[in-house]
């Protein structure tokens, strides 16, 4: 077994009275996918939100190389190596697709100083070759306002690698995509795969099946059970929780 | 298609080239058709443009409403009015600061006022945003309006004036055609900086925290500070502007700093387009061009301008710059 | 410390007056999400109404009906015709047209009225003092008071127990179910805001006879009341209850006791001028304070 390189040691969050990280505790090594599941509101997001620094867990501990990251900020934990994606795409829509991956490029210290960020053709050429690992070759001029949904979801994924993650938390990079496009964005991660370690919150269990080496399937703020596609098919209480009560 | 920058950008200079060039002839011919108020009243409109593209780094660029952008104005100056008149008496300002009356070193003075008092607020008032953010910056500049109305030694409510207008190399500055052509060549050098400034690094990463502040979290941008620099920079300028006013009127006073002039800056950014280069100085030359027409027409002239604003924040998007620049969003 | 208490009452007395425009900003806000900058010109219709009536009747007791209804009705008027029109939009354009209604409201009274300030007189019933034991205080800041906390009193039981009070919870947080189960919001709304107006357009009648009632009165007391809304948090009424009577006493007091406390430590004329000056920025600081400690003030509203 490798050693694993993200860790959430007993996280636990409340929104008042409602506790939607209940003791969840979850680790991800390097260049692993490991998907996580479970039906909509069991605080899937709410734990990514907490990784990244964007919400405070009220107890417990997130370690990325052993070192703990809850006293640092976002800047900081993107530094050390965190990326994320959003479920409702948060891109910069008056901006080109070029342009957004650009900011990440620039936020991470690339380019030039004195060069104008649009007019460098270094670090246009650098963007470029994240859009195409998304598979957005040939849109880097487009107004994001101009993209469709699903490119707009492959553009999310280009935004993060371009801040070089070893860690990548993918919110449901299937919502909202049509077959073909799911498909896709499918063969995107599979060539990703060992290059960035993937925590993937995804409903789409094609996609799931396809991809992670482990799933987790957390059903209101508890992980009830971790393990391979199969043990995770055939555990009794993940029977009960999606076919039971979910809403899968 | 290949490189669909170079066109808009060559046609956007046009126009400003062509304005510069107006504005290089004004004087003489004010002169030679008998109107030199003309000259003093587009020195105020080019000193309220450069006040407006200030607050357009803050507004425009960063998407901070900042209502209280007329304390920054007000701050810079009363740098020129309080080094003008220590200077005069000869006795240092708080015992140690020199007075001066170069234009120079007070405009450097007020640079350095208003930036010190816009990176106070703004760590205070960046705390919150949307609507807290506007009251916020109200309300500070409403406290720095009534700290100098409370400064008795500087005139209290009343003001100050001062004799002679700051001094720059052998120019003469008591001719208003030549300070004219200084307000012009501070406001030419400010627009050049903003320009250089919109097509930066912060500048692209300043428009995505407008956009998206969380997008800008999620890579690794420290927000506040950058929101925060663009605060300070943008009372910078609105601290220069008011340098520069002060040596117009030679005359300083708390209604530098009324909120209605923060009001009226808000207006002239959105009026000539908020986010754009000449924009602002557009925006600025129209709503004081408006107010002085209406004016000469009756004493009663807000009561056409109050409705004609509500009907431009109604209806008018993009505002007069976006007119021959359609598209081109930065 | 009869004073002292004489100069609570007057923090009191000017906190409610202030809790009567803030109630209205912090509704407006809370549930249509908008920034009016020309509620201060409500709270000026108001005492110009009023100032009006009791002039034409001589009658303080029918001014007040005069002030209610012209500032309700403006504050409807204001919003059928603009405000609505900047629900959908975002704050900018609604500092901006609301800073022309401040324009237009401001240049329309001096038509109408002239720039010289009118006088109010305090109605002969109210104009006398209470003997409190201690010290005598005026009867009519008395009736502010109370007139302000039965206000207060009055808003709560509203938005607490009644239906409207209900729709408007829920018009906060869910505009578009409230709309889709048959309410007629706009309806909702134009009655809130009219509702708003008059608590503003009260505020400036009684104002009256304490001040003079002129042009530009309104932005004086807006601004203050911006500084209650944020210190006591944005949308929540109980927020600008305890934010007004906060600012309402932090104001008076300092105003009150700073010169005598200065004056014991340095001379005369600077203690005046220093005193006076700390006094005007004092709610400003406060402000400062509690948003250093609470950047979302003391009773935020949601979260």
């Amino acid at each position: 077994m490798r050693k694993p390189l993200l860790v959430i040691d007993d996280l636990v969050k409340n929104f008042g009275g409602l506790r939607v990280t209940d003791h969840v505790s979850l680790d991800l090594c390097a260049g692993e996918i490991h998907a996580l599941i479970g039906p909509n509101g069991a605080g899937k997001s709410t734990l990514i939100g907490q990784i990244m620094g964007e919400i405070a867990p009220d107890a417990g501990e997130i370690l990325l190389d052993a070192h703990p990251l809850s006293r640092l900020s976002q800047a900081a934990r993107v530094r050390r190596g965190l990326a994320r994606s959003f479920q409702v795409p948060e891109v910069l829509a008056e901006y080109s697709a070029r342009d957004n991956v650009s900011a990440a490029l620039l936020a991470r210290g690339a380019g030039s100083w004195l060069k104008d960020p649009r007019a460098d053709a270094g670090l246009g050429a650098q963007a470029d070759t994240f859009l195409q690992a998304a598979g957005l070759a040939g849109r880097g001029a487009t107004r994001v306002s101009d993209l469709a949904h699903g490119e707009r979801k492959q553009l999310e994924l280009a935004i993060a690698l371009a801040t070089r993650p070893r860690v990548l938390l993918l919110d449901e990079p299937m919502a909202g995509l049509g077959p073909n496009e799911s498909a896709q964005m499918i063969e995107v991660l599979r060539k990703l795969r060992g290059d960035v370690a993937m925590l993937l919150v995804e409903h789409d269990m094609k996609a799931v099946f396809a991809l992670a080496d482990r799933i987790s399937v957390l059903v209101y703020g508890r992980i009830i059970a971790t393990g391979s596609a199969a043990e995770i098919q055939a555990d009794a209480q993940v029977r009960e929780a999606y076919l039971g009560a979910g809403d899968a | 298609m290949a490189n669909p920058r170079s066109f808009p950008r060559f046609k956007g200079w046009l126009l400003p080239g062509l304005a510069l060039a107006c504005l290089l002839a004004l004087p003489p011919v004010a002169q030679a058709l008998g109107q030199p108020a003309l000259v003093t009243l587009v020195t105020r409109m080019m000193i309220l443009g450069l006040a407006a593209s200030a607050l357009n780094i803050a507004l425009g660029m960063g998407g901070l409403i900042s209502l209280g952008h007329a304390a920054f104005y007000g701050i810079g100056g009363y740098a020129v009015g309080i080094l003008t008149t220590h200077a005069a008496a000869g006795a240092p300002f708080l015992g140690f600061i020199p007075g001066s009356d170069s234009l120079a070193l007070n405009l450097l003075a007020a640079l350095v006022a208003s930036g010190v008092a816009a990176a106070i607020i703004g760590a205070l008032a960046l705390r919150t945003s949307g609507i807290q953010f506007i009251m916020i910056t109200l309300a500070f500049a409403q406290m720095v309006f009534f700290l100098f109305v409370a400064l008795k030694a500087y005139g209290g409510d009343d003001g100050m004036s001062f004799r002679r207008r700051n001094g720059l190399l052998d120019f003469n500055m008591r001719d208003d055609a030549t300070f004219f052509y200084v307000s012009l060549g501070v406001l030419s050098l400010w627009l050049a900086l903003s320009a250089r400034l919109l097509h930066s690094r912060f500048g692209l990463l300043l428009g995505g925290i407008r956009q998206s502040e969380r997008r800008m979290q999620a890579i690794g941008v420290n927000t506040f500070a950058m929101r925060w620099l663009a605060f300070v920079l943008s009372g910078m300028g609105a601290g220069l502007a008011g340098a520069l006013m002060a040596n117009l009127g030679r005359f300083v006073s708390p209604d530098l700093m009324h909120w209605t002039q923060s009001g009226e800056m808000l207006i002239m950014v959105v009026l000539g387009g908020a986010g754009t280069i000449f924009g602002p100085v557009l925006g600025a030359f129209a709503l004081i061009g408006l107010e002085t027409l209406l004016a000469s027409w009756t004493e009663h002239w807000q009561i056409f301008l109050g409705p004609l604003l509500v009907l431009m924040a109604l209806t008018f998007r993009g505002g007069l710059a976006r007119l021959w620049r359609k598209g081109d969003a930065s | 410390m009869a004073l002292v208490l004489e100069q609570l009452l007057n923090g009191i007395q000017f906190g409610v007056m202030l809790f009567l425009l803030a109630a209205g900003l912090t509704l407006v806000f809370g549930i249509m999400g908008v920034i009016n900058l020309a509620h201060g010109s409500l709270y000026m219709v108001g005492a110009y109404a009023a100032a009006l009536g009791a002039k034409l009747t001589g009658s303080f007791l029918l001014a007040i009906p005069c002030g209610l209804v012209a500032a309700g009705l403006a504050g409807m008027a204001l919003e059928y015709i603009v405000v609505r029109r900047l629900y959908a939009r975002d704050h900018l354009d609604q500092v901006l047209a609301t800073f022309g209604l401040i324009l237009f409201f401001n240049q329309a009274i001096i038509l109408l009225f002239g720039r010289q300030p009118m006088f109010v007189q305090i109605p002969p019933l109210l104009s006398g003092a209470l003997d409190l034991g201690l010290f005598a205080y005026p009867v009519y800041r008395l009736c502010i008071i109370l007139a302000g906390l039965a206000c207060a009193g009055g808003l709560f039981l509203l938005i607490q127990r009644t239906r409207l009070g209900m729709l408007v919870r829920a018009g906060a947080t869910h505009r578009d179910m409230v709309q889709a189960l048959g309410v007629d919001i706009r309806l909702l709304y134009t009655i809130l805001f009219g509702l708003g107006a008059v608590l503003a357009g009260f505020a400036g009648l009684m104002a009256g006879p304490l001040l003079s009632v002129q042009v530009g009165m309104g932005e004086q007391i807006l601004i203050l009341t911006f500084v209650v809304v944020v210190i006591g948090g944005l949308g929540s009424v109980a927020g600008a209850f305890w934010g007004a009577l906060l600012v309402g006493l932090v104001d008076t007091s300092l105003r009150a006791f700073l010169p005598q406390i200065l004056r014991a430590l340095m001379n005369g004329s600077e203690a005046d001028a220093l005193a006076g000056g700390i006094s005007a920025m004092g709610v400003y600081l406060v402000m400062a304070l509690v948003l250093l400690v609470r950047p979302k003030g003391l009773f935020p509203a949601y979260g």
